[in-house]
């Protein structure tokens, strides 16, 4: 009986407590970061949670924002659009100023649901699903869109002086998809022809019948708009049947790197990311330095990047503002015309991001090598 | 007509591909009456075997393949003593159940210990493709095609000529008889299972040579379309399971090239369906006698 009574008393002590915490912190800026930190997209969410927390980290340092400290709490998801929904209702609750979130498209549009109940300001550095922003002026982002990169592409391809382009795409998943049909229209519009548009199914790892149909049409260029894993079997197989042509590809296929054996093969390919370490930039150049003393390796997921400039539109923007309410901070993210890490940016109405896009290809040894920035 | 013919020999290298794999599944249908699920398991403990030597323990390419197939060939071997020989006396879908269950096992044990990223497969053979003509063929389809007619030419032989292997062709007839005549059935079992693991050994070697990623389900899908291959040639017959696995890999490649990739299993289904219907023991099936 008596054990019980402490531990009744020890709780209310903790509950008292706890209520008086946010008193005690008031002289603290306080975000909410929810995302997958763990699971098969833990390394989107860390990389994200490195450059948020690194930006921070120099912001404190610097004497903070309206002379406050920032301080990011994080919540893991585990990628689940529920846990995203939990993970906002949590930090609400204790005062978060505005959100970096969350990292996976479904996520997003869950987190960005409730947040634009209460209009709480929400960046997501990476969600590049069209919807997420639809219709909410309180949630923006600071990657692009994925018909944007395939527009960019069709022309890079133009621009190249290449005639003929194919395409081989997953018909089951959004991203390739919708990767697939802005490429397409892009193309024609730029006079590029597309010689083969053929589809495979989801899971399939056998594309040599596509890949003969599309050696059959002799393209110069071909489209994958796949991740790394299918991207390497496709690679291999292109190669097995000796179909030579060059091979480009969206910011999915980034982490191909990995999953191929034969990396000659990947100096055939071009993709566009959000962000190179060989970007040429002053911003962009102090990022990848500063982000290799404190983690000791290269920012390899783009998303580092706009995860860095997504924790720097937010506290410039709650500087500008001048106050931590919710209003004036999306009003001033809204205004936003800065350089960051990955280029300049500016939002439209749709509170999408006007940005810089970076193509690279690889070297023999399977290394990124940085081509071009395109800035809009 | 180039193009056409190079979907054809996509085709048959798929098919030969399922045609490794349908052998096994055959011929431990063919002798107890088991569709063993957990065949398509076994491939991709074969492939993450040979990656692991190849890549890990740097072993050559060769060194590689046997330690696949050792490996195979003992886990076939436990699988049968501890899944399936207790319930040999069971009803027909425990034992079914029972496959299904040690493949959920095997799936989910190279889960926990891979990871769910692919691994790739490193290059083992470096080829040109060769030319004939207009027509260009890959070397691993022609090692493919070739080791598989090897092989099944061979297990033939065995099955028809060698002792052991009449006391298979005895087992899968009458397994009661056999056991009355002195044949040691325990052991024909087994033996069956070890020659089923190390033909899906080869075959999973044979697989990521041509599809260079392994991956804790990769087996899945090949296991389930080289059980509809062996079912379309007439299940427990071994040309049957190598018809099957061809018919099964070109319809499915032409489909690919002149229907449409998402209508390529509907038309491969609708053929199974179609012989099933007018031949219901199988392309190579003789009509089923009653007994009694």
């Amino acid at each position: 009986m008596k054990k019980r009574s402490l531990f009744t008393m020890l709780v209310a002590a903790a509950l008292l407590l706890s209520t008086f915490v946010p008193g005690l912190a008031e002289d603290v800026i306080k975000i909410g970061g929810i995302g997958v930190l763990s699971g098969k997209y833990g390394m989107y969410g860390l990389a994200v949670k490195e450059g948020v927390d690194l930006y921070v980290k120099q912001v404190n340092a610097a004497g903070g924002v309206l002379g406050k400290q920032v301080e990011v709490y994080w919540e893991d998801t585990q990628g689940n659009a529920s846990e995203a929904i939990n993970a906002y209702f949590k930090l609400s609750e204790q005062g978060m100023v505005a959100y970096i979130g969350a990292v996976l498209s479904g996520e997003s549009k869950a987190l960005a649901e409730v947040t634009a109940e209460d209009g709480a300001p929400q960046i997501s550095p990476s969600a590049t699903d069209y919807d997420v922003t639809t219709g909410r002026p309180n949630v923006f982002r600071t990657c692009f869109l994925d018909p944007f990169q395939a527009k960019a592409m069709a022309d890079f391809i133009a621009n190249e002086g290449l005639k003929s382009v194919a395409v081989l795409y997953d018909n089951s998943n959004d991203y390739s998809l919708g990767l697939f049909e802005a490429f397409k229209a892009q193309s024609e519009k730029n006079g590029l022809s597309v010689v083969a548009a053929e589809s495979a199914a989801f899971g399939d790892t056998d594309y040599k019948t596509q890949l003969t149909t599309i050696m059959n049409a002799k393209p110069e260029a071909v489209f994958l708009p796949y991740y790394g894993a299918d991207a390497a079997l496709i690679l291999a197989q292109a190669n097995e049947l000796g179909l030579n042509a060059k091979f480009f590809g969206a910011d999915g296929i980034a982490d191909i790197v990995e999953l191929i054996s034969d990396k000659n093969l990947l100096t055939s390919l071009i993709y566009t990311d959000h962000f190179s370490e060989g970007a040429q930039s002053e911003a962009a150049q102090k990022f990848v330095a500063d982000y290799q003393a404190e983690y000791g390796k290269l920012p390899s997921i783009s998303f580092s990047a706009t995860g860095y400039d997504a924790a720097q539109v937010l506290l410039n923007a709650i500087e500008a503002a001048g106050s931590t309410e919710p209003d004036a901070i999306v009003a001033a993210i809204k205004a936003t015309n800065s350089t960051v890490v990955s280029g300049n940016i500016t939002f439209d109405d749709h509170n999408d991001p006007v940005k810089s896009i970076f193509f690279q290809t690889f070297d023999s040894k399977g290394n990124k090598q940085f081509i071009l920035q395109v800035d809009p | 007509m180039d193009l056409l013919a190079s979907q054809l020999i996509n085709g048959l290298h798929v098919g030969s591909i399922y045609a490794l794999i349908a052998l096994g599944y055959t011929m431990v249908y063919g002798i107890i009456k088991l569709i063993n699920f957990a065949h398509g398991d076994i491939i991709m403990v074969g492939a993450y075997t040979a990656v692991i030597t190849l890549v890990s323990l740097n072993w050559s390419p060769v060194a590689a393949l046997i330690a696949a197939i050792v490996v195979c060939v003992l886990l076939g071997l436990t699988i049968e003593r501890v899944a399936y020989k207790p319930l040999r006396s069971s009803p027909r879908i425990s034992s079914l159940i029972t496959a299904i269950g040690v493949s959920m096992l095997l799936q989910n044990a190279a889960l926990l210990l891979f990871g769910a990223q692919p691994r790739p497969f490193p290059i083992v053979l470096k080829v040109e493709p060769l030319r004939f003509g207009g027509l260009q063929i890959s070397f691993i389809t022609l090692l493919t095609l070739g080791v598989t007619a090897l092989l099944m030419i061979s297990l033939q032989t065995f099955v028809h000529n060698s002792k052991p292997g009449k006391a298979m062709r005895a087992a899968s007839e009458d397994y009661a008889t056999a056991q009355l005549m002195g044949i040691n059935v325990n052991n024909i079992i087994s033996l069956t299972f070890a020659i089923g693991s190390a033909l899906a050994a080869i075959g999973a070697y044979l697989y990521v040579m041509a599809y260079p990623a392994v991956s804790p389900t990769m087996g899945s899908l090949p296991g389930l379309k080289a059980f509809i291959a062996a079912v379309l040639g007439g299940i427990g017959i071994i040309p049957g399971a190598m018809l099957g696995a061809f018919v099964l890999g070109i319809a499915e490649s032409l489909a690919k090239a002149y229907i449409s990739s998402q209508m390529s299993d509907a038309v491969v289904y609708f053929i199974l369906i179609l012989v099933l219907l007018f031949k219901p023991t199988g392309l190579m099936g003789k009509p089923s006698g009653e007994k009694v």
